[in-house]
């Protein structure tokens, strides 16, 4: 068991001028579970992390290294101990991409400039509004519910908002439909139309698979399975 | 007067022709002495044809060059060896000279500087200054960008610009996309360093920091590394390399003390040895404190 522990609450009080918003602060904080991780989303990640070095760089020791990598609009800060993450600051400069939902760019900077100063746990952090808090959620949901059921916990905190009138739906609705747009279903599959050319490329593709069946099934199996096909 | 962009900084060369390398150390020193001038990179170069070397040299004067040449005759008989001297002009004080075709922007800072230079060091005949010049500065940071590119680097003065603000990388480190930061022992900490006869004609050979010119330089008699400064210096030393600087860095360095916590020395793992990239000085002053151990930042792509 890890006995590396980053106290957060020096860090986060040097912090306070600059621009940034926690987005899903953990109820823990600023106290976490080894290989956890914060996604901070900011106007100047290179700002912010060299403001995070100068504070973990007194930690190191032969047990704990620091890792940084940088992919220009995004920055992991790895605290590790040893060869395992024990703490991760995942800094945003920009919105993920998302594959389910269209999100324009500004809304970055909405969260940023809309963050409410909170205390957690006696810790001064940046938060995002609770519109954005549940916006931020749904987007969440909608990329993620179809690889992973236990998404739907954002829509149950959705609820429990609406239901307890800690956020006013109408905003919601209205933030929400300025700033994201469900993507098009469009079929990319190109076909010709000319007929002799399609019915070549449906014979040229009915080759491809009797070829991929002897290679794996055999020829005798091939076969059987191609008679039974045509008696049908 | 219409003096423009007071507080932006800019890139500026001074090109030392060959007649005045042979008052190389002094013009450096008065360059580094100056305080509107920051001295980024020292290069060294023999040009194959001095003649085409000059014309390259001013084909983005101001002026054309069939003015120019006669003012720049002398300049076909000098040694063939000149050194570049890249610095960045803190104060550029940017005004409009000239009248008409020869109108142009210049640093009246880098204008008054070159003068001095020149009264200094250029030939004096029968009690008068000739015009001689035994350096040329830049008018503009483009004339700093064409000189850039014809010495091979092709981004031209964007080439001084640092990758990341995060750690304190030197403008030459790039690609990088990893960093470690990590407690290592001194003596797995090595260094390369220069060998060979002179500034053109050398080899690099790695070898453990203890054994480097600069800690020799600590730890035995410093001339040693005046020496090898001196050497190599505009050749594969770059950087504006100084005895007395250095010496003054290390009477009270403490590694990685406010504000330099992010001043990490840079490495680079090859062979289960950490070579050092930059921060040599760093090393070689922390380990003469009698510190076995280091925080370094091991980069890799």
């Amino acid at each position: 068991m890890s006995d590396i522990k980053i106290d957060l609450k020096p860090l986060f009080e040097k912090l306070i001028d600059k621009a940034y918003c926690i987005i899903k602060l953990p109820d823990e904080f600023p106290q976490y579970k080894a290989g956890s991780d914060l996604d901070i989303f900011c106007y100047d990640v290179e700002d912010i992390s060299r403001k995070v070095l100068k504070y973990l760089q007194e930690s190191i020791t032969s047990n704990l290294t620091l890792k940084i990598i940088n992919m220009e609009s995004q920055i992991y800060i790895d605290v590790m101990d040893k060869d395992k993450i024990n703490f991760r600051f995942d800094l945003y400069g920009a919105l993920p991409t998302y594959k389910n939902i269209l999100i324009k760019e500004a809304f970055f900077s909405s969260i940023i400039e809309n963050s409410s100063v909170i205390e957690k746990n006696e810790v001064t952090v940046k938060v995002p509004s609770q519109i954005d808090e549940s916006i931020l959620r749904y987007i969440e949901y909608q990329e993620w519910y179809g690889q992973n059921p236990n998404k739907i916990k954002h829509i149950d905190y959705l609820e429990k908002k609406i239901a307890n009138k800690e956020i006013e739906v109408n905003k919601l609705l209205d933030k929400l439909y300025y700033y994201t747009e469900l993507p098009k279903v469009e079929e990319n599959r190109q076909v010709s139309s000319n007929g002799l050319t399609r019915y070549l490329s449906y014979l040229f593709s009915m080759f491809k698979k009797v070829f991929k069946m002897v290679k794996e099934r055999g020829l005798g199996k091939t076969m059987t399975l191609i008679i039974r096909k045509i008696k049908k | 007067m219409n003096t423009l962009s007071l507080k932006r900084t800019r890139i500026d060369c001074i090109l030392i022709w060959g007649h005045g390398m042979k008052d190389f150390d002094y013009i450096l020193n008065d360059i580094i002495k100056n305080e509107n001038f920051n001295i980024i990179k020292i290069h060294k170069h023999k040009p194959k044809n001095i003649k085409k070397f000059v014309k390259e040299m001013y084909s983005y004067d101001y002026a054309p060059f069939w003015h120019l040449k006669a003012k720049t005759k002398y300049l076909l008989k000098i040694p063939r060896e000149v050194c570049f001297v890249f610095v960045r002009n803190l104060l550029p004080n940017e005004d409009y000279l000239g009248e008409n075709s020869f109108r142009h922007k210049e640093s009246l800072t880098l204008k008054a500087f070159k003068e001095k230079l020149r009264d200094d060091y250029n030939p004096y005949e029968n009690r008068g200054r000739t015009h001689n010049h035994v350096i040329h500065a830049t008018d503009s940071q483009e004339q700093t960008e064409h000189m850039m590119k014809y010495l091979g680097y092709e981004t031209g003065v964007k080439y001084f610009e640092s990758e990341n603000r995060f750690v304190d990388l030197p403008y030459y480190i790039k690609d990088y996309k990893n960093f470690e930061f990590k407690l290592v022992n001194t003596d797995d900490i090595f260094c390369n360093i220069i060998k060979g006869k002179s500034w053109d004609s050398f080899f690099s050979t790695t070898v453990h920091v203890k054994e480097s010119p600069q800690y020799r330089g600590l730890s035995e008699d410093i001339t040693l590394y005046q020496e090898y400064i001196n050497k190599y210096l505009g050749g594969p030393l770059q950087e504006n390399y100084n005895v007395e600087r250095y010496k003054k860095v290390c009477e009270d360095f403490e590694y990685l003390k406010e504000p330099y916590q992010n001043s990490f020395v840079i490495v680079e793992r090859k062979e289960n040895k950490y070579i050092v990239l930059d921060g040599l000085h760093r090393v070689c002053s922390h380990i003469y404190q009698g510190n076995r151990k280091i925080k370094v930042c091991q980069i890799s792509k």
